[in-house]
């Protein structure tokens, strides 16, 4: 199931919400969240949640192995046993065609590619579950003993799918002891309504028409059609992948849980380390804390350091050679800027930075889309004018105008013009102030209708984490 | 420093209660939709959008297991959710806002090609869907001039395999003359200027795939045709398809290719359906340029004293060639009645023993008529209502011409191409197998005997 569905919307949060709050004992609490949270997995994944609760297990037994064995010789086997079996079921389960493709073309051989689908959400629980091992090796967290806590842990409908990676350090008291209050709640909801409306009245529409010139025959693609749709790839993973977090954050408050914030308008951005500390921070924040930093971080074989967690946070986005070319663009670009382009740019003004960050994102955004390099050469020919292509289409002119206001409020939105108005109401006059609370619901519910009408009206809803 | 306090304390509360109103709504507007859902009456069609709703899916562990029963669930609630016209016409009102709109033109491109509009009912629309969805090669929608038009990008050109499957029909009828003709849409004869990027590429297409056609089929000059007769009511201006005029044009270049000789506009009979029409581009896109200026249907009656007969699976039925009522929701069901498995349009007069076979989509449907004054049967053929052969139609009939007709669409359309080339090869030995489509599925559950009976008696229902 994906949230921005009616289905989800209509039946399944306000099942869930009305039932949550009728009960009032916390185990059965924790029950109800798990047996949703399944039910929400299985909608779209019938057959691998199997894989998932085998996977969860697992991960259980793991924990409080470690916790056995802890101060003997034996201290470090089940964590090792742990990861490398989640690492597997990744391998096996998302990277077995990529590694057989590669294998096929170095060697020759004709093995078999496997074609079965990519489990949903894979590389969001599996990354969850190791932190969890990890943690709990270090003695950060201890062992869950409860097989339906963790598995509450796992499964959890809000992030299980598209994030933020939750780590169960962040919530381990929460799963056991949270607390429902009233502020939380209405502030979960309004979370919750924006998300939605990032996802399908911006995301969606951007994603339409990206599919109409990054999709389309780029032998015909005019210059300012090229970079029209590869800004409009900008506005739509943004959008997209911040609205999903808004709302996991948002249904997370409404039942007593607190995540981590997953996206501080990253456009905004001066430089790609900048840019990095504010997109999926998350799974920055997981690469940093277990690989680059164990690795040696910047003390140690720094360069190398670099080049790997890069290669794989571009091979966390998806089996192909592109998304690892992607990551290293970025690793390349936060190493330079590391050498001297940020002494450059200090020098110059502020807006030659975020130009340069933009621009960066942008290119990078064109290596994420297209899975074949010769696509990507081509479309980046286009950008440079450099293809012979045509300058500019007349129904393109149509077109943009006729997206014109909703284009300005996309980018508007990339700024941080939420905090900057809840900054403006708590400067307002006492009168303003007690009338806010009321206008946020108005608001809200506009935002609800908006995304319900559009949702009725188009069957367009594409899901754009089937690789991660 | 009390006072502020006091006040303080005072907004606290005040934003409690506002956050439990907050709440309350939430779930109850969540609920209620929810709820209405269930409590109110279930439409089975959208007169709106002319197609047959979602059903609800049946549950099979199949289905489930493919998560195709989920995705079923998801597009039944979509198609019946409680308000559903308000909420459409709200996100159409939406996509008007979003920016800025030039008084004379618009580029809808989001706009999927059309090369029909699914109207017959009880076919599975989903299958119809799924062939006009796949309809490769269109850009988009403009509408100038206050008329609507699908830009043909020519991007994907699909000639050889379209010529192909054409000389594969010579290849399997030998003793049939085969004749095949694309209908251009209305782009470029009534594109603006400024667009002269597009003119001229439906031509393009069409004569490439012409050229290679072997000499065993003929190809039918439509576009050249047509282009004579450009300043006259030849297309619809809200709707993909040629009107009956821009149809009888088509039917003289058909004459001229198979030599023989054409009936007169003069001599036949001259109706208008009363009420303005409006068609698929207007459904597409609610542009307000298309509904102030809508079409007229207008039509010629050739003057044969005819009747037909449709046949789906093992049932048949008379009907009428122009069909005057029932048809307010789509005026251009007044051809053939919509599109049918198979027609038999059966002259009473024209006793030359001769007969020729359609097979079209519904471009073919305001065709067909003009045929009877040339044949004393005409067998229509919609293609893609039909999964079983015809070649035992045409030998059983004695067919002694067949029209192949395209729109520029479906002629680049991999899917299209297929199934007319299907129809054709698949061995389906039975006699009147086409009739049978429906029936044969029964077959398997049934006892084998009764298939016998059912074969002799459709076989008498048509001789």
């Amino acid at each position: 199931m994906v949230f921005a569905s009616l289905n989800f919307l209509f039946f399944f949060l306000a099942i869930n919400l009305i039932l949550y709050y009728l009960i009032k004992n916390k185990t059965f609490r924790n029950v109800l969240l798990t047996v949703m949270s399944l039910v929400f997995y299985a909608w779209g994944e019938p057959v691998w949640i199997g894989l998932l609760v085998f996977s969860s297990f697992v991960d259980y037994i793991h924990g409080l192995l470690i916790e056995k064995f802890r101060g003997t010789k034996w201290a470090k086997a089940p964590l090792i046993s742990c990861i490398v079996i989640n690492l597997s079921i990744l391998a096996t389960f998302k990277y077995a065609g990529f590694i057989t493709d590669n294998v096929n073309f170095i060697t020759g051989l004709k093995l078999s590619v496997p074609t079965y689908s990519l489990p949903i959400g894979i590389s969001f629980y599996t990354f969850q579950t190791i932190s969890y091992v990890i943690d709990v090796y270090k003695q950060e967290v201890k062992a869950q003993r409860s097989f339906l806590k963790f598995l509450l842990f796992v499964s959890l409908f809000h992030q299980l799918v598209a994030g933020p990676i939750v780590r169960y350090s962040h919530i381990v008291n929460e799963i056991d002891n949270r607390k429902l209050r009233i502020n939380d709640i209405s502030a979960g909801i309004s979370r919750f309504c924006i998300g939605l409306f990032k996802k399908i009245c911006i995301a969606n529409v951007a994603g339409e028409m990206v599919l109409t010139y990054m999709g389309g025959d780029l032998s015909t693609l005019a210059f300012s059609e090229a970079w029209f749709g590869i800004l409009m790839f900008t506005i739509q993973i943004y959008f997209d992948f911040s609205g999903y977090s808004d709302m996991a954050i948002g249904m997370g408050r409404m039942v007593g849980f607190h995540y981590h914030e997953n996206f501080n308008y990253p456009y905004t951005s001066k430089s790609a380390s900048d840019f990095w500390r504010r997109w999926h921070i998350s799974l920055g924040t997981f690469f940093r804390d277990y690989i680059y930093i164990p690795l040696g971080g910047n003390k140690k074989r720094f360069y190398l350091n670099v080049f790997v967690v890069w290669m794989l946070t571009g091979l966390w986005h998806g089996a192909s050679w592109n998304f690892i070319l992607w990551g290293l663009f970025w690793g390349l670009l936060i190493l330079l800027e590391r050498l001297f382009l940020h002494k450059f740019f200090n020098r110059l003004p502020a807006f030659v930075s975020h130009i340069y960050l933009l621009l960066a994102a942008m290119i990078g955004w064109v290596l994420f889309y297209f899975v074949d390099m010769s696509s990507v050469v081509q479309y980046l020919s286009i950008l440079f004018g450099q293809s012979g292509n045509k300058w500019n289409s007349l129904e393109f002119n149509t077109v943009f105008m006729a997206n014109i206001y909703w284009l300005i409020l996309a980018i508007i939105l990339c700024l941080p013009v939420y905090p900057y108005a809840k900054h403006l109401a708590r400067n307002s006059s006492l009168r303003v102030q007690a009338m806010i609370p009321y206008a946020a619901i108005v608001f809200d519910f506009c935002l609800l209708f908006l995304s319900t009408a559009m949702l009725v009206g188009k069957t367009f809803n594409p899901f754009l984490y089937f690789r991660f | 420093m009390n006072d502020a306090n006091h006040i303080q304390e005072e907004l606290e509360e005040e934003r409690k209660i506002s956050s439990v109103i907050h709440i309350v709504l939430f779930c109850i507007v969540l609920t209620t939709f929810g709820v209405l859902f269930f409590i109110l009456p279930q439409e089975k069609i959208s007169d709106a959008e002319k197609r047959t709703l979602a059903p609800f899916p049946t549950l099979t562990k199949k289905t489930l297991f493919s998560g195709d029963y989920m995705d079923s669930l998801d597009i039944y609630t979509a198609d019946h959710f409680p308000f559903r016209s308000t909420f459409i016409s709200l996100s159409d009102k939406l996509k008007l806002i979003r920016g800025l709109h030039n008084k004379e033109e618009a580029f809808y491109n989001d706009v999927q090609a059309v090369d029909e509009i699914p109207s017959k009912k009880g076919a599975s629309s989903k299958d119809i869907q799924e062939f006009d969805e796949s309809l490769k090669n269109c850009k988009g929608l403009l509408v100038a001039n206050n008329r609507a038009f699908q830009i043909f990008s020519n991007e994907e050109p699909m000639n050889k395999e379209f010529s192909e499957m054409n000389n594969l029909y010579a290849k399997t009828f030998k003793n049939v003359r085969v004749f095949s003709g694309i209908v251009p849409t209305a782009s470029d004869f009534f594109l603006p200027e400024k667009y002269e990027e597009y003119i001229g590429k439906e031509l393009q297409n069409i004569t490439a795939s012409y050229n290679l056609f072997n000499s065993r089929v003929k190809p039918i000059e439509i576009y050249q045709e047509l282009i004579k007769h450009k300043k006259e009511y030849i297309y619809y201006k809200t709707d993909h398809h040629w009107t009956d005029l821009g149809a009888y044009y088509g039917y003289l270049a058909f004459c001229s290719a198979a030599k023989t000789k054409a009936i007169e506009l003069t001599e036949m009979e001259f109706k208008q359906i009363n009420g303005p029409f409006l068609g698929t581009h207007y459904l597409k896109t609610k542009d307000q340029r298309l509904e102030n200026n809508p079409d007229y249907i207008k039509y010629w009656i050739p003057p044969v004293e005819k009747y037909a007969i449709k046949y789906d699976g093992d049932d048949s039925e008379e009907i009428k060639v122009f069909k005057t009522t029932d048809i307010t929701k789509n005026k251009y069901l007044v051809f053939l009645g919509g599109d049918e498995p198979l027609i038999h349009l059966k002259s009473t007069k024209c006793e030359n023993g001769k007969t020729v076979l359609l097979i079209k989509n519904s471009y073919g449907n305001p065709f067909a008529a003009f045929l009877t004054a040339n044949y004393e049967n005409v067998l229509v053929v919609d293609y893609r209502y039909t999964e079983s052969s015809i070649v035992e139609l045409v030998n059983e009939y004695e067919v002694n011409d067949i029209i192949l007709l395209n729109g520029i669409y479906s002629a680049n359309t991999p899917n299209h191409i297929g199934r007319l080339k299907d129809i054709i090869t698949l061995k389906d030995g039975t006699k009147n197998a086409f009739k049978k489509s429906k029936r044969k599925k029964k077959e398997v559950e049934n006892t084998p005997s009764d298939s016998l009976k059912v074969e002799v008696d459709s076989t008498s229902i048509i001789d």
